[in-house]
C-alpha cells in the first residue's frame, strides 16, 4: 500500500495506476503520521507483518524479503535495517549524525542499535499495535526507537543497502534539520 | 496626570473589559480572564502611583520598580509563550487525527461496493 502524503505533484495519480492500496492525507502531516496511517489500514484488514518503506527509492527490495523471511520464520518480532552493515556509501555527516542518535537511544533507553533512523523495517502485527507512533514529523524515527526499546519485543538488525541518490538526499532529513528534530523528539519525550 | 499615564489607564481597562467580555462569551478560558484583570488593575495602580512600585520592588530585595516590572513581564511572556505552544502542539495532533481518520474512511468507501 501506498500512502499520499498531501502531495501536490501527480504522486496520488500514479499511485493510482498502481495495484496498491492507495491512502490520501488530506494535508500534508508527516511521515509518521503516514506510516500510522498505512500500519492502520493493514492491521484493519488482517494484516500479520508490516513493513516500512521509504517511497524515495533509497531502499532494495532484496533487503526488505531477507528481513521478512526472519519476521515470518519467528527469528524476531521487528526487523530493523543497518545500513553501517550493508554496502551502503554514507556521507560522512550523515553517519556521524546516526551514531549520535544511537548513542543518545544507549543512553535514553538503553537499547543497543547501529543505525536507529533506516526507513527499511519489519514488524508482527502484535510488535505494529504496541508501537503506535504519535509524533507527525520526523521525530518518528526517534520515537519508534524508544517504543520498540519499551515494547519487549525481539529486535534484530539486518544489513541494508542505501542507495543515496541526489533525489533521495534531496528527500531525506537535511543535517541542519537534526537539531530541530531533536528539540521535537526532547519535547515529546517531556510532554507525553 | 500626564498623557502618558491616561494612555496607559486607558489601554489597562480596555483589557479588563474585553477580558471581561470575553470571558462571559465563553471565548477565554476564566483563569485567563482572571489574570487579565487582575494584572490589569495591578499596573493601574503602579500607573497612578509610580513609587509603590519601587516600594515593593525594595521589600522583594530587587531595587528598583523598573527592574520589578520587568521580571514580570519576562515571566508573564515566557508562560503566554509555553501556553501557547502546548495549545499549537495539541492543535496540530488532533488534526493529524483528523487527517489520518479522513484518510482511512475514503479508502474504506473506495472499496466497500456502492450499495443498493
Amino acid at each position: 500500500m501506498a500512502v499520499d502524503d498531501g502531495s501536490s505533484d501527480a504522486s496520488w495519480d500514479a499511485i493510482r495506476k498502481t495495484a496498491a492500496h492507495a491512502l490520501r492525507h488530506a494535508v500534508n502531516r508527516g511521515q509518521g503520521a503516514a506510516l500510522q496511517t498505512g500500519t492502520d489500514f493493514a492491521l484493519a484488514r488482517g494484516a500479520r507483518r508490516i513493513a516500512h518503506f521509504d517511497a524515495d527509492g533509497q531502499h532494495r527490495v532484496d533487503d526488505l524479503v531477507a528481513m521478512a523471511l526472519a519476521v515470518a520464520n519467528g527469528d524476531c518480532d521487528i526487523a530493523l535495517g543497518d545500513r553501517f552493515a550493508g554496502n551502503s556509501r554514507i556521507p560522512t555527516m550523515r553517519a556521524v549524525l546516526i551514531r549520535l542518535a544511537a548513542f543518545m537511544h544507549r543512553v535514553t533507553s538503553g537499547i543497543r542499535l547501529n543505525d536507529v533512523h533506516n526507513g527499511l523495517r519489519v514488524l508482527t502485527d502484535e510488535a505494529a499495535r504496541r508501537c503506535e507512533l504519535r509524533s507527525d514529523r520526523m521525530a518518528h524515527a526517534s520515537e519508534l526507537i524508544d517504543l520498540i526499546a519499551r515494547s519487549g519485543m525481539r529486535v534484530k538488525q539486518f544489513p541494508t543497502t542505501i542507495e543515496y541518490t541526489a533525489y533521495s538526499m534531496a528527500k531525506g532529513q537535511r543535517a541542519s534539520a537534526s537539531a530541530r528534530i531533536l528539540l521535537h523528539y526532547a519535547v515529546g519525550r517531556v510532554f507525553r | 496626570m500626564s498623557v502618558f499615564q491616561i494612555v496607559l489607564l486607558a489601554a489597562l481597562g480596555a483589557t479588563v473589559v474585553l477580558s471581561l467580555v470575553l470571558a462571559s462569551r465563553g471565548a477565554l478560558p476564566r483563569i485567563l480572564a482572571g489574570l487579565l484583570v487582575g494584572g490589569s488593575c495591578f499596573g493601574a495602580v503602579f500607573v497612578v502611583e509610580p513609587d509603590w512600585a519601587t516600594r515593593l520592588a525594595r521589600v522583594l530585595g530587587i531595587g528598583r520598580g523598573a527592574d520589578l516590572m520587568l521580571y514580570a513581564l519576562v515571566l508573564g511572556t515566557s508562560w503566554g509563550f509555553l501556553s501557547m505552544y502546548m495549545r499549537v502542539r495539541a492543535v496540530r495532533r488532533d488534526m493529524t487525527l483528523l487527517v489520518r481518520r479522513m484518510a482511512l474512511d475514503e479508502a474504506q468507501r473506495d472499496q466497500t461496493p456502492p450499495g443498493p
